[in-house]
């Protein structure tokens, strides 16, 4: 329903913009007697539970002068009134506003007792601070996931569920140390190159195998891993330098192009 | 040890760490602990009742306190009106431990105890057994050795320094040697844990009359604010940064060779 309290057809005349639906009680409770108007409409709202009138504190036309009486500071019109009418409206205040503070009692406990029964979401700071980790490790070595799964010795789906910050996962003990050791390494790699290891990790070592080999390992060595990496990071800085490093490295930079985003986007 | 390399290190000297949370008194706890015991049983399913004695101006009064510990005695929580805490007795690096703690802090937050954190601590403890040509003062940075006197053989020398640094309080205590029977600091309440190598080494010198001592690094962070895992895991990280650079400050060059 609308929160428009409505009249008949002379009243819409009156005030087209406000009386343009109606309840019929009310509309009865205007146009007819006085008592028995006041009545019915008095019955009509007892069985109204949402109901309009809680903004509109009660109505009353005379039929006499077919003036609406809306007793609503907003809404005031200003009709004349006798006594019954008053007493009568005064009945119907009373109700609407008793009927208006047990829907508003039954909305409020509703609205209260929402947030103890809906749990609340709560953060999972051991998963977004576990995805962190991978993450790091992931920007460090940038393997493909089968691959970083393999490291980490874990299968592909698992290491999906272990990036997922909404999964709240207790690592088995196996796994924790795995990951500290992965990750210490990861490190260790950062810390001596900005290339990702995956574009050196399969490349033969002195010894035979790769390092993706040794990381593979049901054990990994750290000594024998670092070891590699030293290894790797002197082949690397052995090589010719190509074209492009060489123009870097004189300080030349590339224009941007037309299709170029700007360098804030 | 503190630095992030620790699981590397050769011979690591860290004995003890524990992340605590000073809470305001929460003395309907007793309420959270099932919820808690069946969040946290799959890493600690053992669990000790115990009660703590809080010495708070009047008479004593003893309060609840419950422990959980991991099945082989590595990591523990202790938890009880007033802190929150994890001790662990086996350390991979700071990652570990902080994913550990986190954990923690999450069993926590979805109990959803609502408790006001008064503070926030790290703490480890690094114990020195020196080598058979070496005293323990050899371990530590020179300017914390303290005074020599001929002649004199020294049986303690503890050293105490507070720094304030990007907000956070931290207690450095050092000793080389260590007072005479004293494995761990002397205010330092530790959970019946296993016992790592290097403090059994401790141990075995001590009843053999032989000098040990110890690094004690606290950093304490007043956080003053209602329990937040994420803000709170934030500020361990920061703690153990600062943490590990006065430890780094503390241990001599020749300690930082043998350790690593």
């Amino acid at each position: 329903m609308s929160n428009r309290i409505a009249a008949g057809r002379l009243h819409r005349d009156l005030r087209p913009s406000l009386f343009d639906k109606t309840a019929d009680e009310l509309i009865e409770a205007v146009e007819n007697p006085y008592s028995s108007g006041v009545s019915a409409a008095v019955g009509g709202l007892s069985n109204v539970e949402t109901s309009p009138f809680s903004i509109l504190a009660g109505c009353r036309a005379t039929a006499a002068t077919g003036k609406v009486v809306v007793l609503n500071a907003a809404y005031y019109t200003g009709g004349g009134v006798d006594g019954d009418i008053l007493e009568s409206l005064g009945r119907l205040k009373a109700q609407m506003s008793q009927l208006r503070d047990q829907t508003y009692c039954i909305r409020a406990t509703q609205a209260l007792s929402r947030p103890a029964t809906v749990p609340r979401p709560t953060e999972i700071v051991a998963a977004k601070l576990r995805v962190r980790r991978i993450s790091e490790i992931q920007a460090s070595f940038g393997f493909p996931m089968a691959v970083l799964a393999d490291v980490l010795a874990i299968s592909r789906q698992a290491l999906y569920k272990w990036l997922d910050a909404s999964k709240d996962i207790t690592l088995q003990e196996s796994s924790r140390k795995r990951l500290a050791v992965v990750e210490r390494l990861a490190k260790a790699w950062r810390q001596r190159c900005r290339t990702p290891l995956n574009s050196a990790a399969y490349g033969p070592l002195a010894g035979g195998g790769t390092v993706l080999d040794l990381l593979k390992g049901a054990e990994i060595v750290e000594t024998v891993v670092t070891a590699a990496f030293e290894e790797l990071i002197r082949s690397v800085s052995g090589k010719p330098k190509s074209l492009g490093r060489k123009l870097a490295d004189a300080g030349f930079t590339r224009l941007p192009s037309a299709r170029s985003l700007p360098s804030d986007e | 040890m503190n630095a992030a390399t620790l699981g590397t290190w050769r011979k690591p000297p860290l004995a003890y760490v524990v992340a605590e949370l000073i809470i305001s008194p929460y003395y309907s706890m007793a309420n959270a602990v099932p919820g808690l015991q069946d969040r946290l049983r799959a890493v600690y399913p053992r669990t000790v009742e115990a009660q703590e004695i809080v010495i708070d101006g009047g008479k004593p009064s003893a309060q609840p306190l419950w422990q959980l510990m991991s099945a082989d005695l590595k990591h523990g929580i202790q938890f009880g009106t007033r802190a929150i805490a994890l001790h662990a007795t086996d350390y991979l690096d700071s990652g570990d431990f902080l994913t550990r703690w986190a954990e923690v802090l999450d069993a926590f937050a979805q109990a959803d105890l609502g408790a006001f954190v008064e503070r926030a601590g790290l703490r480890y403890v690094d114990l020195i057994v020196p080598t058979e040509e070496r005293s323990p003062a050899d371990y530590l940075e020179p300017r914390l050795r303290g005074i020599t006197l001929e002649g004199a053989v020294p049986t303690g020398s503890m050293s105490v320094s507070t720094f304030q640094l990007e907000g956070a309080t931290i207690n450095l205590r050092s000793a080389a040697p260590s007072p005479q029977g004293i494995v761990l600091p002397p205010n330092f309440n530790a959970m019946p844990l296993e016992k790592p190598r290097v403090m059994l080494d401790a141990e075995e010198c001590v009843k053999a009359q032989k000098p040990i001592g110890f690094i004690d690094t606290d950093c304490i962070n007043d956080v003053q604010s209602v329990f937040d895992a994420e803000r709170l895991l934030g500020a361990f990280g920061e703690m153990q940064r600062l943490t590990s650079r006065v430890f780094k400050a503390a241990a001599s060059d020749a300690a930082k060779e043998e350790w690593t």
